[in-house]
């Protein structure tokens, strides 16, 4: 299952160095591969299988024609400018080794511990001067608790503030005690309430998710201790409709959430689909391709509002 | 196959000529335009081609142009083009594409430049409607391209500037300096508090600006009567003598004006709201050949008038045409090879030939001595030397007559207001007049004791200043520390809190006014001169915050005022630099330099102190501290000790790409096929076995580039020496007076000169990519790589995508490509710091490049980086757009570099566009959180232009709806929809930030 810990370390996607919409201040954000959830509106659909995959990004192609011949099985075809059967791939990456332009990619690298916060820690004189430091993102960071947790240490051990952002599906135990001494802050993201509903469009139960935020909702805010914030993405008719946020403003009026976000959606994306070579669910007139309606963000935040939970634009 | 077709051309050419000819000797009308003042303006000016296919010639004598079918031995000057097929080309190019081919080394002028101006001129009788058709056309067609570029680009830009003022934050007062601004941001006032400085603004903007000869004229006058070379009883002039009095003919005869509802007496020309200057000595002189298209040309066009036409062009421009600073340069010393390399644009440009490049006056001596005062301190000096030297009692005598030259315009002036005072029917205004002619009657002769006298003496002086020299940058120093003593004084005898609140905003509006009088003028450029500095200012600088010569908190009340009439102005002139020592200046202050600059998109830029004075004070460990901390960015960025030091600190602009180019070929410069520089291998016979091995080749090919740059400008010093001395700048300058010596001849405290490097970036990458190419990967042999870059990658796309793709660049972060930037600077340091100029000083060394690195990346090949041969480099050392995707990298690896190896200060632009998610005050609070850790890591120097690019790509096209997009060039900041359209493209591919 898998929302069982991985006890191996994840792949690298990428260690964003300055980003701004993770979390507070400048901050840099550690990608970690794989993810339990399944969301059919993925922002990052890279980051859903745990093994490496092939990226391929057009606009970089050169079309030196190197790749075709490197590839074993005979995966690559030239085709304006490049068609891959991802049927006949197996990952052995040679093309991306005879890729001159670097528009083939392995996404996904191999990295200790060490080496990651080697890669972050030029920058804390940034994250001091501005209140920020490192997010551990995905994928789901929570599905590697191990090395999460090491990761963890050896960033609180150079001083640097620590956020990790979650889907909510593990294990609770193992999260208090391996995450939570060393995060400074938690972005969880509750996406759809309804049970029925969640399962769905994100492939899984959410009822161990609602547990999950509900204790540590309840643990946050002490002194020295963690703050952790609600992160509903808005995606069009599948989790803004009226239904969904009546349900969503219950369930926090419920455990006494004053303080949420909204994120609003965000449709660039569709393009790395295609670079992993996936096609999305979504018709090619679906308003999900479409950066979101700012009037209807502005009814829902008043809504909330209207409640007394606070919104913030994450 | 060369001298097969050779007579054809010849023929052509000579035809062409005997034509051209033939239409002026039919047209008696133009006789006239052949006659000077000082009698007919003869001049014979060659045509021909470098490979020897053709030449001839024109000779203008006595109002008849006769065509020759040779080269005369004594002509003037001589148009040169590298082959007759250039001379094909020339005949049908428009002015953009003859820039572009002059650019390119295609065709050059030899001799006395300004005489092929005349023919120009002539020329432009014959052909002026032709001319402008041509130009319309080109311009018709940038606006084509423009619109495609500016094609679905978001318009919300259009209304940026407004709404980034609505949210003005209020500050608090926490600076020790800071005594009477209770909300130092002064949030409350907008422009619409500011009726004067509105009206003034607007006018600015609608006005075209009108060429003046008014300066050019008196001199001519008073040369034509009293002599230049000798005087009229035959004794050779005193140099300084003659400067001194030329300069006070000029003055007293000057026009004095005040312009209407203006808080400041004096202005720079007779056009009070827009003027331009022509100082023929320096380069006025080279707009000779298009005084009549100036007012129809595609960049920095000016209104003309027939009368000032014809005084340039029959008054000044012939006395001028051989004595100015290049033609005198090349005379004295025989056109040597600097001259040589500085009149074909490829590698090195000499300020001197423009102007003193850049100091700091002692603005303070005026305030606080008078001139009276300092007439003094020569007297006292002259009676305690009496062995001094014939130079020095010249020199002294020549300050003294210049102060009074000074004086004389001063009472010109209080004439004139009290004449308007007089026939003025309001009498709010009458009595401003009137307190206006108070002043005038006190300073700047006696010292000033408020803040009003002490801004008018300091605004006439520096009118003064740069008529005296050339107009450009005399600067005008640490204005907020000049300032704050009277501010002080002033609100001490003030009793209520409603005096002291008008107080204060009468303040802000004098300063404002004194922008926009320093806004009123620009230098008069010739259209290739356009091509590299369009819509660049004389640019005076004026420099705030940081610390005292005590090592203090420096920022003031006035700093503060300064910032509001910045924000409320948005000029691209002044130029605005502001000074920020981590750990002794707030958060506070750095927070509100941030404010102003996020509302006018780029400016001030911010220097921080402790790495300028470390730069300092590494370099030169005998100049003491408290001297140090009195420094003042001048023209671009670069470093100047306000009123002790003269560091002509752009003397020298050199394109580090040029001795990269002609290490790769063997001394030979690919461009221009010119075998200048020594032969230190050839790539094709594998002559660099190692990467060290082509370093050093690179090393001795800057080291000679740079060596006869020196030897250049160290003739040009002799030269300023002789004709522009400047006694008055002189008597400003600590410790001229009791040295008994001008700047020029070393009177100054300090004796520095400037270089600048341009196309770091470029060049550290090209050589990491030689290195991880050629040497550590063995992924191409050099051979093949330089096949790559002579067909501009052409054909060889797979290397030039690797080479992009695999070579970490300066900027990203990677150490590698950190040290090879270090090495690129400390050789370039190195070497600099070992040459001395021909004051007693030492060379600097700088890393900006005001546009030349739009220029220098126009007439250079491809580079081993994969840049393709004629884009632009970046600007000053600012690192590649592609070299990271994280702002970070660029900072910090900027951070890493030595600050002794840039004394002569940097420039790094950053375009960043803050997220639409934060609030105005926390884009604010970012940035200055940003700027912080970068200079707690050793930055020296940033500035923020802080628009998209959208709003750039729509400003291409629709210039109308911005009129004052402010952006930062490279040190400079010009008006976007002013700039050259390479510049404008530059801007645009620099990378957008976020922040």
């Amino acid at each position: 299952m898998a929302s069982e810990m991985r006890s191996g370390r994840p792949l690298i996607i990428d260690i964003k160095g300055n980003s701004l919409d993770d979390g507070p201040g400048t901050r840099s954000v550690v990608f970690m591969k794989g993810c339990p959830l399944n969301c059919v509106w993925c922002q990052n659909p890279e980051s859903k299988k745990i093994g490496p995959e092939l990226w391929f990004e057009a606009d970089k192609c050169v079309v030196s024609g190197g790749c075709i011949p490197a590839c074993p099985e005979g995966a690559l075809a030239a085709d304006e400018p490049l068609a891959i059967d991802r049927n006949k791939c197996s990952l052995c990456f040679d093309c991306v080794d005879a890729c001159p332009s670097t528009a083939l990619k392995r996404v996904g690298q191999d990295m200790p511990v060490e080496q990651v916060v080697a890669k972050i820690v030029p920058y804390k004189p940034f994250f001091d001067t501005t209140g920020g430091g490192a997010t551990l993102s995905g994928g789901e960071p929570t599905l590697f608790m191990e090395f999460t947790s090491q990761l963890l240490q050896a960033l609180k051990a150079e001083g640097i503030h620590t956020l990790v952002e979650t889907a909510g599906l593990f294990n609770f135990d193992a999260f208090a005690e391996m995450i939570l001494p060393h995060t400074d802050m938690i972005y969880m993201d509750m996406k759809i309430i309804d049970p029925e509903l969640h399962k769905r469009w994100c492939g899984v139960d959410n009822r161990r998710i609602k547990e999950n935020f509900a204790r540590l909702h309840k643990m946050a805010g002490g002194v020295g201790g963690f703050s952790i914030k609600p992160r509903t993405p808005l995606i069009p008719g599948i989790t803004d409709t009226d239904e969904m946020m009546a349900s969503l403003a219950e369930f926090y009026l419920a455990h006494g959430v004053k303080l949420a976000a909204l994120e609003k959606n965000n449709p660039i994306w569709f393009d790395k689909s295609e670079k992993v070579g996936v096609e999305p669910d979504f018709a090619a007139d679906d308003p999900a391709r479409s950066f979101y309606d700012n009037q209807r963000y502005g009814g829902i935040k008043q809504f909330f509002e209207d409640q007394g939970i606070t919104i913030l634009e994450s | 196959m060369q001298p097969a077709l050779s007579p054809k051309p010849a023929e052509q050419l000579y035809a062409l000529l005997s034509s051209t000819a033939e239409m002026f000797n039919e047209r008696p009308d133009l006789q006239d335009e052949m006659k000077g003042t000082q009698g007919w303006i003869n001049a014979t000016v060659g045509f021909r081609a470098a490979d020897g296919s053709m030449g001839a010639a024109v000779a203008i004598k006595q109002g008849s142009v006769t065509a020759l079918d040779h080269l005369p031995e004594d002509r003037d000057a001589c148009l040169v083009f590298r082959t007759a097929a250039d001379f094909n080309a020339f005949q049908s190019a428009s002015k953009d594409e003859a820039s572009k081919m002059i650019l390119k080394g295609r065709i050059w002028i030899e001799g006395t430049i300004a005489y092929y101006n005349y023919a120009e001129y002539l020329v432009n009788l014959l052909f002026l409607d032709q001319a402008k058709s041509v130009a319309e056309q080109t311009m018709h067609e940038h606006k084509l391209e423009n619109l495609r570029i500016a094609d679905g680009a978001d318009t919300s830009g259009r209304d940026e500037k407004a709404r980034r003022k609505t949210e003005r934050l209020r500050g608090e007062r926490v600076d020790p300096g800071v005594k009477w601004l209770e909300d130092p941001y002064l949030s409350e006032m907008g422009m619409e508090d500011f009726p004067r400085l509105e009206r003034f603004r607007r006018e600015l903007f609608k006005t075209k600006a009108q060429v003046s000869s008014e300066h050019g004229k008196l001199l001519t006058d008073f040369f034509v009567a009293n002599g230049y070379e000798t005087m009229p009883d035959g004794t050779p002039w005193e140099p300084n003598l003659r400067k001194a009095k030329s300069f006070y003919h000029l003055m007293a005869n000057r026009q004095a004006l005040i312009r209407q509802g203006d808080l400041l007496a004096g202005t720079y020309t007779p056009y009070p709201v827009f003027g331009l200057v022509n100082q023929p000595y320096t380069f006025g002189w080279q707009v000779w050949g298009e005084l009549r298209t100036l007012g129809f040309r595609e960049l920095d066009s000016y209104r003309i008038d027939e009368e000032t036409i014809e005084t340039l062009h029959k008054h000044v421009m012939p006395f001028f045409a051989t004595r100015n600073i290049q033609d005198l340069w090349k005379k004295q010393f025989d056109t040597p090879l600097a001259s040589q390399i500085h009149e074909r644009y490829f590698a090195v440009f000499y300020y001197k030939t423009v102007s003193h490049s850049q100091t700091t006056p002692g603005h303070v001596k005026v305030m606080k001595l008078g001139l009276d005062g300092i007439r003094g301190l020569i007297a006292d000096e002259l009676a305690n030397d009496p062995a001094a030297d014939q130079e020095k009692k010249d020199t002294l005598e020549a300050m003294k007559i210049s102060m009074d030259a000074v004086s004389s315009y001063t009472k010109n002036l209080a004439a004139q207001v009290s004449k308007e005072a007089e026939a003025e029917s309001d009498p709010a205004r009458r009595g401003e007049l009137a307190e206006i002619h108070r002043i005038l009657c006190k300073v700047p002769d006696q010292p000033a004791e408020t803040l009003y006298e002490a801004v008018q003496a300091m605004w006439i002086v520096h009118v003064a200043l740069g008529l005296e020299s050339s107009d450009d940058g005399p600067h005008l120093g640490r204005l907020d520390q000049l300032l704050q003593p009277y501010f002080d004084s002033d609100l001490a005898k003030l009793e209520t809190d409603q005096e002291r609140q008008a107080y204060i905003k009468r303040a802000v509006e004098l300063i404002g006014c004194l922008y926009l009088r320093l806004s009123s003028h620009y230098n008069i450029t010739m259209e290739i001169t356009s091509w590299m500095n369009s819509g660049g200012p004389p640019s005076t600088t004026i420099n705030l915050g940081g610390v005292a010569p005590d090592g203090g908190d420096a920022v003031n009340d006035m700093t503060y005022v300064i910032l509001k009439v910045t924000e409320l102005l948005n000029l691209n002139d002044p130029n605005m630099h502001a000074r920020f020592m981590p750990g002794v200046n707030s958060e506070t202050y750095l927070k509100r330099v941030c404010e102003v600059n996020y509302i006018t998109g780029a400016t001030p830029c911010i220097h921080n102190d402790a790495a300028v004075i470390d730069a300092l004070t590494g370099v030169n460990n005998d100049w003491p501290l408290e001297d140090i901390r009195e420094w003042t960015a001048v023209g671009c960025v670069e470093p100047c000790l306000s009123g002790m030091h003269f560091p002509a600190t752009g003397s020298i602009e050199l394109n580090l790409m040029a001795p990269l180019e002609m290490a790769l070929n063997n001394g030979v410069h690919p461009l221009l096929e010119w075998a200048l520089g020594p032969q230190t291998g050839k790539v094709e016979e594998g002559d660099f076995e190692t990467f060290d091995d082509f370093m050093e080749a690179f090393t001795r090919q800057y080291h000679f580039l740079c060596g006869v740059s020196v030897e250049g400008n160290n003739q040009l010093g002799q030269i300023h020496q002789q004709h522009m001395p400047s006694p008055l700048i002189s008597a400003l300058v600590d410790d001229c007076i009791s040295k008994g010596r001008g700047i020029t001849r070393g009177g100054a405290r300090y004796n520095t000169s400037g270089v600048t490097s341009i196309g770091m970036a470029d060049v550290a990458d090209s050589l990491s990519a030689i290195k991880k190419a050629v040497y550590d990967d063995k992924k191409v042999s050099f051979k093949e790589l330089k096949e790559a870059l002579t067909y501009n990658f052409e054909g060889y796309k797979n290397l030039r995508a690797w080479i992009q793709n695999h070579v970490p660049k300066f900027g990203s972060g990677d150490p590698g490509a950190v040290d090879m930037a270090q090495r690129v600077t400390g050789m370039v340091a190195d070497y600099v710091h070992g040459q001395q100029n021909y004051r007693g000083g030492h060379y600097t060394s700088g890393w900006w490049s005001m546009n030349y690195h739009a220029i220098y990346g126009r007439v250079s090949g491809a580079s081993p980086s994969g840049r393709l041969a004629g884009e632009a480099f970046t600007p000053g050392l600012t690192p590649q757009a592609s070299a990271s995707k994280n702002l970070l990298d660029n900072l910090l690896d900027v951070a890493k570099l030595d600050p002794t190896t840039m004394d002569n200060n940097i420039a790094f632009n950053v375009r960043v566009v803050p997220s639409a998610k934060d609030s105005h005050e926390q884009t604010i609070t970012r940035m200055s959180d940003t700027i912080r850790a970068y200079f707690e890591q050793g930055g020296m120097q940033v500035q923020f232009i802080m628009i998209n690019t959208d709003t750039l790509r729509d400003a291409m096209a629709h210039p109308e709806y911005y009129p004052d997009l402010l952006v930062r060039i490279s040190g400079y900041c010009g008006y976007f929809t002013k700039l050259h359209r390479d510049l404008q493209l530059e801007i645009i591919r620099r990378n957008e930030y976020g922040l």
